[in-house]
């Protein structure tokens, strides 16, 4: 089959093109999740634990359960509970303020157990146990190594070591976690907000003992998930459940509380780094200690060494239990953590060398594409140019970091192509748009293999009845939706042009189509596409083809320049420019392709300066568990973006949702930096942190 | 939320009655933009809510010789527009830095004075702190960044109105309305610390309400400045905030008042400061040790250091900057 035309001989892939679902959504249009409403529908809410460690006793739901307007009760969820917000019981009623109300009438005894929120805490062994009846909150050391770290270090000149510190991050989409749960017999529909609704499907076959073929999930738009929405979860059992004994459609939509304190997180990490070089800048050894804390989750390792080339070095990392909720995947998992760490110490190290920082990871990256990168992005930030202005009180610094990630296809995507008798066409997969534009980039890779107008073309998604397509994260949607339906309207079109054929009395190879125009070899007249659909007099075409080979590839390169002024007088970091050079192959959509980078951006500009999941030593809660506290930038946060996409469109699709998200928090604490001449080692970037710091230093020097 | 009664009285004398009547079984609602959130929270579970919105002289904005007078549930928003409140620039920064426009177009000036603090402790359902009657401050010993530097024992909020400061500055009053009658005090005598009363930030008695805010034609005489230092522009609280009125002659400062937000549970009226202000030239020296003695009673908790930091530095710069401006 057919690989990619190059961009220019390409109508669509390749082009700007707007959303073909925009005007639905900023009309109103365009049902949520959240939108879904059936006559009769119940509403659904959790008990979830006052306590971050308790042994549920029992759960006494008798007074919830005779209040007017209570239908379905659901109680005792779990034995234990770890973190505050852990389910405990549910109900659906008439309302929601009534399913609140039935929540406050259900009767739990609790047997409060010693908890500990703090990770250097919960190493130690004298620690309460986050979980009852384990030995110890600490998982295994994980350890690797390459080479001789210590003739490494020995061959260094300059060493230094440095201790960083990243928060948890929340994902905190706008769209809450939430469903809809509708029985019909013993089929089950619902309305999930989710990144995957195969997944979700099969989960939930399991959990509820039931065949796949009777769940269906529909996700037609959703508000942004980030990595935390790949289901099911816990609330999509239980409001199918509460369904199914009300036997009326159940909705539970969890709310921004919930949402922050049980849905997922990026986990803490805690890293101890020591560097060696020669003067020349040349790399030698790279060790690194860390842990970090999923909650009750694990997975806080990150990948190290990140990027730049170290011949000899180890690394160790244990995973650290606390009683929080549990971490889920978050854009580029791990990957945000070890660009952070790595690229302050790369700048710690440039400055002890008196090297310029680009220079040092000029020398010491070996990725050819990066090479290129970073210089396009030293000349969009004005790298060279950039003495450190000083207005009054407000000092200027420049920053870089860099990243990497696959975003490879999915061998196993199927797409669905029908071409009906009226000339019209639709193309099925079973893939969600998390908010990216995924509807529209089908409809574009459709509307360019038929050579049809994307208006002809009725993209069909978000229902796991249609042909499977993996779940959207580790920015594999794209590199895995757009092979198999260019293959699939390839199909169908050649199905098309065979049925022309036979109709004409003519071979298969006889007959050409371009431009919406069949035409015959030696024959004069030309066939419409309108009139060639008529030939299926009724019937239509149903093509079916999964991914392949040759479409997409693999393995993207990234890096982000960020310019900052930092009032020294308040601690105030505005970021003035963001620059971001990135790879991802042939960009499908330029359009939303830009604005995928942006959004990365804006989140990291969240978790380089605001965001903070913060927990009460004595109380194991969440003081901060709503977006005033929790704080996510605005549009009054927001720099100048610049977006460079580096053309590699021979290498075909690569998906680039992780890779913006990681460059950027080194880039910003590099410039912070730069310009106050004094490294915070911590994130968020806060005035206290910065006033404290530039306070610090001046006592030194004093 | 649970159930409550909801009243839209026409009468303002109405409602000192039903206030002495509920006490804290009720619960005044104008813009709503602090009230309805608490009740969300499950801070505030009243059983009759009153809405003030339709009592006429509670709307209006008026203006004699004397004073200007801005009724309590004036709407923010319509404030800056107003000429006779333009005549206190400082007072109409002050209005405009507060939340967001949607913020503004809700919320009343009356609200504003009256709002509740942002302490997350208080303002969640989850903690039985000291000032909603339980034992003791989660603060203290807790997550404290926002909390005050002055004035704290035994709760350490820090009071969240941008406007009271500026109307402090201004010399402003407000009217307070009982069952028995009406006063006007200072706004500035408004606020209590908790030690005095750990329950309220205000005096207002149990069948009390504000009315409306008082601001002497003469302190349009003054220049005034507003200066909001918040961690996020979008919408934020002030992190602090310094209000700065006072005449310059030649360089020489006098009639100076400044009033910091941010820093201690009610506006704080920074008399040291004025005080080695006042009759001396300006200079940049004389401003940081203006600052310095004020900050020196201050008692940062343990993540709040830098608040003594920060209000010095902007004290600095409010009075620099009020001093700039024509
Ligand atoms: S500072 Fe005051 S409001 Fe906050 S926890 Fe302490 S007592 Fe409660």
């Amino acid at each position: 089959m057919a690989g990619w035309k190059s961009p220019e001989q390409m109508t669509y892939v390749g082009k700007e093109v707007t959303r073909v679902d925009g005007a639905e959504k900023v009309s109103g249009r365009a049902k949520y999740t959240h939108d879904v409403y059936f006559p009769r529908m119940l509403y659904a809410r959790i008990l979830r634990s006052p306590h971050p460690h308790a042994q549920v006793i029992s759960v006494d739901t008798t007074r919830a359960e005779a209040l007017t307007g209570v239908k379905a009760v659901l109680g005792k969820l779990r034995d234990e509970v770890n973190y505050v917000g852990d389910e405990v019981a549910a109900v659906a009623a008439v309302t929601e303020f009534k399913a609140a109300e039935a929540l406050s009438l259900i009767k739990v005894e609790y047997k409060v157990l010693p908890f500990v929120v703090r990770e250097s805490e919960a190493m130690r062994d004298s620690a309460a146990r986050v979980f009852s009846g384990r030995e110890k909150n600490v998982g295994d050391w994980e350890e690797e190594h390459e080479g001789d770290v210590e003739r490494g270090f020995a061959e260094a000149e300059v060493i230094i070591e440095r201790t960083f510190h990243m928060n948890v991050q929340v994902h905190t989409p706008f769209e809450t976690h939430g469903c809809v749960a509708k029985w019909e017999g013993d089929e089950l529909y619902m309305w999930d907000s989710t990144q995957g609704v195969h997944g979700t499907r099969s989960g939930l076959a399991q959990h509820l003992q039931m065949p796949e073929n009777k769940i269906h999930i529909y996700t037609h738009h959703m508000g942004g998930g980030f990595g935390s929405k790949f289901g099911p979860k816990s609330y999509n059992a239980v409001c199918a459940q509460l369904a199914r004994i009300a036997n009326v459609p159940v909705k539970l939509l969890l709310d921004r509380e919930e949402e922050l304190l049980a849905t997922g997180n990026r986990p803490s990490s805690f890293q101890t780094i020591k560097i060696g070089a020669r003067k020349d800048g040349t790399l030698t050894a790279f060790q690194l200690e860390s842990y970090g804390s999923g909650g009750v989750g694990g997975g806080a390792g990150v990948p190290a060494p990140y990027i730049y080339y170290f011949p000899n070095w180890s690394v160790r990392h244990r995973d650290v239990y606390i009683n929080a909720g549990a971490a889920a995947p978050m854009r580029a998992p791990g990957h945000p953590q070890a660009a952070f760490a790595m690229d302050s110490i790369m700048d710690e190290l440039a400055a002890a060398l008196g090297m310029d920082p680009l220079d040092l990871r000029l020398k010491n990256d070996r990725n050819s594409t990066r090479q290129q990168e970073y210089v396009i992005g030293a000349e969009k930030i004005g790298w060279t140019n950039r003495h450190k202005s000083r207005v009054g009180h407000k000092v200027r610094g420049f920053g870089m970091g860099a990243g990497q990630w696959g975003g490879g296809g999915e061998r196993s995507t199927k797409a669905m192509v029908n071409i009906y008798a009226d000339g019209s066409v639709d193309v099925r997969i079973g893939t969600q748009d998390i908010g990216v534009g995924t509807r529209t980039i089908v409809a574009a890779v459709a509307a360019e293999e038929l050579e049809l107008d994307l208006a002809d073309i009725k993209p069909k998604i978000g229902e796991s009845d249609f042909p499977w397509a993996p779940a959207s994260g580790g920015s594999v949607t794209a590199p895995s939706v757009t092979p198999a339906v260019k293959r699939a309207a390839e199909k169908a079109k050649n199905k098309l042009k065979s049925i022309v054929a036979e109709k004409m009395g003519v071979a298969e190879d006889a007959v050409s189509y371009a431009g919406k125009i069949f035409s015959i070899s030696g024959r004069a007249e030309n066939i419409s596409w309108q009139e060639a659909c008529r030939f299926l007099e009724g019937s239509s075409i149903s093509e079916l083809e999964t991914w392949g080979e040759g479409l997409s590839s693999w393995g993207t390169a990234g890096t982000q320049f960020a310019e900052v002024e930092v009032d020294i007088e308040t601690g105030r970091v505005r970021l003035v420019k963001m620059v971001a050079v990135q790879d991802c192959g042939l960009v499908v959509n330029t359009l939303t392709a830009r604005n995928q980078v942006n959004g990365a951006m804006i989140g990291e500009i969240g978790y380089a300066l605001y965001e903070n999941r913060l927990l009460d030593v004595e109380t194991g809660i969440m003081p901060n568990a709503d977006l005033e506290n929790y704080k996510i930038p605005g549009a009054l946060e927001m720099p100048d973006f610049d977006v460079t996409f580096f053309d590699q469109h021979e290498r075909g699709v690569i998906g680039l949702g992780e890779p913006p998200a990681i460059p950027g928090m080194g880039a910003i604490a590099n410039a912070v930096a730069d310009a106050i001449g004094v490294r915070i080692t911590e994130l968020p970037i806060t005035p206290d942190k910065v006033l404290m710091a530039i306070e610090k230093a001046k006592e030194g020097k004093a | 939320m649970k159930s409550f009664q909801y009243i839209f009285p026409k009468e303002l004398q109405a409602v000192p009655k039903l206030l002495a009547e509920y006490g804290e079984k009720c619960l005044l609602y104008a813009g709503g933009t602090d009230a309805l959130a608490r009740m969300k929270d499950g801070i505030n579970s009243p059983e009759l809510v009153i809405n003030l919105k339709k009592i006429k002289e509670l709307g209006v904005v008026k203006a004699n010789r004397k004073r200007v007078e801005i009724g309590a549930a004036v709407r923010l928003a319509d404030l800056p527009t107003d000429v006779r409140v333009r005549k206190f620039p400082g007072l109409i920064e002050a209005i405009e830095s507060v939340g967001t426009i949607q913020l503004r177009n809700m919320g009343t000036i009356g609200g504003n004075l009256n709002q509740r603090p942002r302490c997350w402790y208080f303002k969640s359902s989850r903690f039985p702190c000291l000032r909603k009657g339980g034992e003791s401050c989660f603060a203290i010993y807790g997550e404290n960044k926002y909390h005050c530097i002055l004035g704290g024992y035994p709760c350490y909020i820090v009071h969240p109105s941008d406007i009271a400061p500026m109307l402090i500055a201004l010399d402003a009053e407000v009217e307070i309305l009982g069952t028995k009658k009406s006063r006007w005090i200072k706004v500035e005598d408004f606020y209590v610390l908790p030690s005095q009363d750990p329950l309220h930030e205000t005096v207002l008695q149990r069948d009390e309400l504000v009315t409306r805010i008082l601001v002497p034609q003469k302190a349009g005489l003054l220049k005034s400045h507003y200066v909001k230092f918040r961690e996020r522009d979008s919408f934020d609280f002030a992190m602090v905030s310094v209000a700065v009125a006072g005449q310059l002659n030649d360089a020489v400062l006098t009639d100076m008042r400044i009033v910091l937000g941010g820093v201690a549970p009610k506006p704080w009226r920074a008399r040291k400061a004025e005080q080695v202000l006042e009759g001396q030239r300006m200079s940049e020296d004389l401003l940081l040790q203006a600052a310095t003695e004020e900050l020196a009673a201050a008692e940062p908790l343990e993540q709040n250091e830098y608040k003594v930091i920060l209000a010095r530095n902007l004290m600095k710069r409010a009075i620099q900057q009020w001093a700039d401006a024509r």
